[in-house]
């Protein structure tokens, strides 16, 4: 198997993100992209996904990509309202230069014509980092199955910590527990 | 999946901005709130929650007075306010009717198993809400499930103690925080307590050692007087020999009732020895005294009257020589300074007569004239005076005479009106002696006593001294006799405080004890309430970080957070934000911009809701969230409104048609069985807002296409 490029890498990933989240991918060539691009669809979201080395890179993508984009949109009528879901993702494995970057970032995320653009820099080809960059198309995770309960066992294994006996732990978070006071602890 | 649906729909009528009565139908899982400021938006956000409250807390803090109507509609302010309302909670459906003023909303609540009123239907409601007992239903509404404008801005604002109370609060921690104040009381306590006990013990302490020096001054006492009933016996046999005259009876048996006898006793005796010694001494006299002669005295008297006449006839005699005597010595002295003159004019004639005169003789009687030894009555004059005072003095020595027979028999008399008088004066006071002793105490020979018999004193004076030392000694014998209780007493005494420190210095040691580990459970409990919270804090911020990002997607502080800790036992928070990249942190209400900081605290709102899992109320009300914020922060909101619909009902409002219609596009139903429905305030008059209700329509076809992605691609 050939080695793949680090653009290709971090589609590779997005596009297994996006599957475990209920997304239909495809990969395509695009014009100005080395890598090419990645379609992704779920009930909510269009996504064209396409990345670069930096954020120059994706400034050059970014033109072959945005109207590739509207234009897919334009010419499938039966999106209806769903093209307002469409979103270009676009990423880049090194870093911004705050210098002279930050200002072509907010240019590329602030325009909101047609579609919107998502910019991630620094990007690595894991999972965990395509999650956070893909993070607004999934789902909230799942919150913690205990919420916010038991906060109590927590409190015990705490006041041991700070060197409260563990029988004496014990005894007054229960008696706390049943009757709301320590008057007769 | 079915589409989470709390509420179903609510009827407004005369609550604050609604005048007539308003069904709003919001059987959906999201329900899109438009419309202008001022249109009753936050009325209907305000009538949810006065329902499932009953006080709307917010406005509490604008009223002045008492009676400040805030809930009832000012145009209708006759009736009450109103709130009907039909919800499914935790699998309960459930219908809530509230009515009332600002002093009171009576909730009525008719669920599958009946109706109930007043406050029963508020503990079921609560019950309903909870996800477990004991949970403040109000910090959980307002914490993860009605978000109203600028509250969760609120907590940021806080001082750091106040915002760590706040924080904990809205981590549903509020037990653990009333745990702390448990465990913080406890330790006061038992402070109190330690402090009580030691006191009780150094008291014992200083009690015991009183005792103890009382004890040993005791003991010497009691060696001093070793055989007490001996010496008492001793006594008494004293006492009854003196019986004859003074008579103790009964005979004292304590040292108080004996040392009234020996007072009275010497007192009694001083008196009487008193009496005794004038008795005597007009004794004494009597024997002295010679009987006077009255009628030697009256003869005396009389002889010494004539003596003294005679004197006085002497005198004036005397007087009368010695007047004649000064006149013949004038008429001398002249016929002298006569005689001198005439001698120098003296001559051979007369100078009257012109007769010869014997010039020599004339000039020698003219000389004893000048010398008055010529004057014969002169010298009558003289023997006359000499005569007087003779006689003078005879009278004068006659007058001595008398004067000296007298003066004895005078002195003889004085004597004897003196005696009688003292006589008088001793039979008197005796007469009204007070001679009563006391109780005890009595006198045998009262009546010679008071006749001023003598020896009878003198007998009485000496009975009472002897009778004075043996009530002196029985004082000292009973007062060794009551050390002897006193000892036995006061041992006790000193066991029982011997016993009692024993007893303080171990309680005083347990409580010390149980003091010393309500301390540490106190400061135990502190930092263990912060960890519990930091813990929690940690937990909740992945989420509050993913929901920040979504809403914010590239923040120049990448992540933020509140540092928890505990200052002077207090727990304290203090907002943080970093720049990771750039090592950089500092305060968001100092860093960040108004919208920043918004979307800060609607990411923390949002997590907390959404971290509470099963334990969230089902249903999320946002009032109004976006404000101040741009079209990025918005485009994620919208996206991120649509996964929370998925869990629970989700009620949002806006003001901005922009963000309406966004939302309307975001959020319309991409599944089956999906609804949305836009509730739109169009105008206010005063019968209340103008609504109107429509359903959002579905584009679940154009969800399930894949329209761009081609179907194989999959």
């Amino acid at each position: 198997m050939p080695q793949l490029g680090h653009s290709q890498r971090l589609l590779a990933t997005a596009g297994s993100v996006l599957r475990q989240n209920t997304f239909t991918v495809q990969s395509e060539a695009l014009e100005g992209a080395e890598a090419g691009w990645l379609l992704a669809e779920s009930e909510l979201f269009i996504l064209a996904i396409a990345a670069a080395e930096n954020l120059a890179g994706l400034r050059e993508v970014e033109a072959f990509a945005a109207p590739e984009l509207l234009q897919r949109l334009k010419s499938t009528p039966s999106l209806g309202a769903k093209r307002w879901d469409a979103y270009l993702v676009l990423m880049a494995t090194l870093g911004a230069d705050e210098d002279t970057d930050a200002e072509h970032l907010i240019d590329i995320e602030y325009n909101t014509r047609g579609v919107r653009r998502l910019v991630a820099v620094a990007v690595e080809p894991t999972e965990d980092d395509l999650r956070r960059v893909l993070r607004p198309f999934l789902a909230l995770p799942a919150p913690d199955p205990g919420g916010l309960s038991d906060a109590f066992a927590e409190l015990r294994e705490q006041l041991v910590i700070n060197g409260v006996d563990e029988v004496e732990a014990n005894r007054a978070v229960v008696a706390f527990e049943q009757k709301g006071h320590l008057n007769d602890v | 999946m079915s589409d989470p649906v709390a509420f179903k729909w609510v009827e407004i009528a005369g609550f604050r901005g609604f005048n007539q009565r308003q069904r709003i139908v919001l059987d959906a899982s999201a329900v899109i709130v438009i419309g202008p400021n001022g249109t009753g938006k936050t009325s209907f956000f305000d009538a949810l929650q006065w329902l499932l409250l009953g006080t709307l807390q917010r406005l509490e803090r604008w009223r002045v007075r008492k009676n400040d109507e805030h809930i009832v509609n000012l145009y209708r302010s006759s009736e009450p306010a109103v709130v009907e309302a039909e919800l499914v909670i935790r699998a309960h459906h459930v219908r809530l009717r509230r009515q009332g003023r600002y002093d009171e909303g009576i909730l009525e609540l008719h669920d599958e198993n009946g109706s109930l009123h007043g406050d029963k239907a508020e503990e079921r409601l609560a019950e309903m809400l909870r996800s477990r007992p004991g949970q403040d239903v109000r910090r959980l509404l307002m914490s993860s499930a009605l978000l109203q404008q600028d509250v969760v801005r609120e907590v940021l604002e806080d001082k750091p103690s106040e915002r760590y109370q706040h924080l904990a609060g809205l981590l549903g921690l509020d037990e653990l925080g009333q745990f702390e104040t448990e465990v913080k009381k406890r330790a006061d306590r038992l402070a109190n307590a330690g402090k009580e006990g030691r006191a009780s013990f150094e008291a014992a302490q200083t009690r015991a050692e009183g005792l103890r020096a009382r004890v040993s001054a005791l003991e010497n006492d009691m060696r001093l007087a070793a055989d007490v009933r001996a010496a008492r016996e001793e006594i008494v046999k004293r006492l009854t020999t003196v019986g004859s005259l003074v008579v103790l009876d009964p005979i004292p048996n304590t040292s108080a009732e004996a040392a009234l006898a020996q007072t009275a006793t010497q007192a009694s005796g001083e008196q009487l020895a008193e009496f005794a010694r004038r008795r005597r001494e007009l004794d004494d006299k009597r024997k002295d005294n010679r009987p006077h002669d009255e009628a030697a005295l009256a003869s005396q008297t009389a002889a010494l009257s004539i003596a003294e006449s005679a004197f006085a006839v002497a005198e004036q005699e005397a007087r009368d020589a010695e007047r004649a005597l000064a006149e013949a010595t004038e008429r001398s002295s002249q016929m002298a300074a006569l005689a001198a003159n005439a001698i120098q004019l003296l001559g051979e004639t007369c100078p009257v007569c012109g007769q010869d005169i014997d010039q020599h003789d004339v000039e020698r009687h003219l000389q004893e004239r000048i010398t008055n030894r010529g004057d014969a009555s002169l010298s009558a004059a003289m023997q006359g005076v000499e005569a007087a005072r003779s006689r003078t003095q005879l009278a004068s020595v006659e007058v001595q005479r008398c004067r000296d027979a007298l003066a004895p028999l005078l002195a003889a008399k004085r004597q004897a009106d003196e005696y009688a008088t003292a006589e008088r004066q001793l039979s008197g006071e005796l007469e009204t002696a007070d001679l009563s002793l006391g109780a005890s105490l009595r006198l045998v020979e009262v009546d010679a006593i008071r006749a001023g018999d003598l020896q009878r004193l003198e007998e009485t004076v000496a009975a009472l001294r002897v009778a004075w030392r043996a009530a002196a000694d029985l004082v000292a014998v009973l007062r060794s006799d009551s050390s002897d209780a006193r000892l036995a007493a006061e041992a006790a005494d000193l066991r029982r405080a011997e016993e009692a420190i024993i007893s303080f210095r171990a309680s005083a040691m347990a409580v010390s004890e149980q003091e010393e580990k309500a301390k540490l459970l106190h400061r135990a409990a502190t930092r263990a309430v912060a960890g519990v919270t930091s813990a929690r804090f940690r937990r909740l911020l992945p989420t509050v970080q993913d929901i920040y990002w979504r809403l914010d997607p590239h923040p120049s502080f990448t992540t933020f957070d509140f540092e928890l800790d505990v200052y002077r036992l207090r727990g304290i928070a203090t907002p943080i934000v970093r720049d990771v990249d750039g090592s950089v942190a500092g305060d968001p209400l100092l860093l960040f911009s108004s919208s920043q900081a918004n979307v800060v605290a609607l990411s923390y709102f949002l997590a907390l809701g959404w971290a509470a899992g099963a334990d969230a109320l089902p249903f999320v009300l946002l009032d109004d969230p976006l404000q101040s914020m741009d079209d990025v922060n918005a485009l994620g909101f919208a996206d991120l409104c649509r996964h929370v619909r998925r869990q629970r009902q989700l009620v949002v409002s806006t003001h901005e048609r922009r963000l309406g219609a966004l939302l309307q596009r975001k959020l319309a139903p991409r599944l089956d069985g999906e609804r949305t429905r836009l509730i739109e305030f169009k105008a206010w008059t005063r019968d209340g807002p103008v609504i109107q209700q429509s359903e959002v329509a579905p584009q679940v076809e154009e969800g399930a296409q894949r329209s761009v992605v081609t179907a194989n691609a999959a």
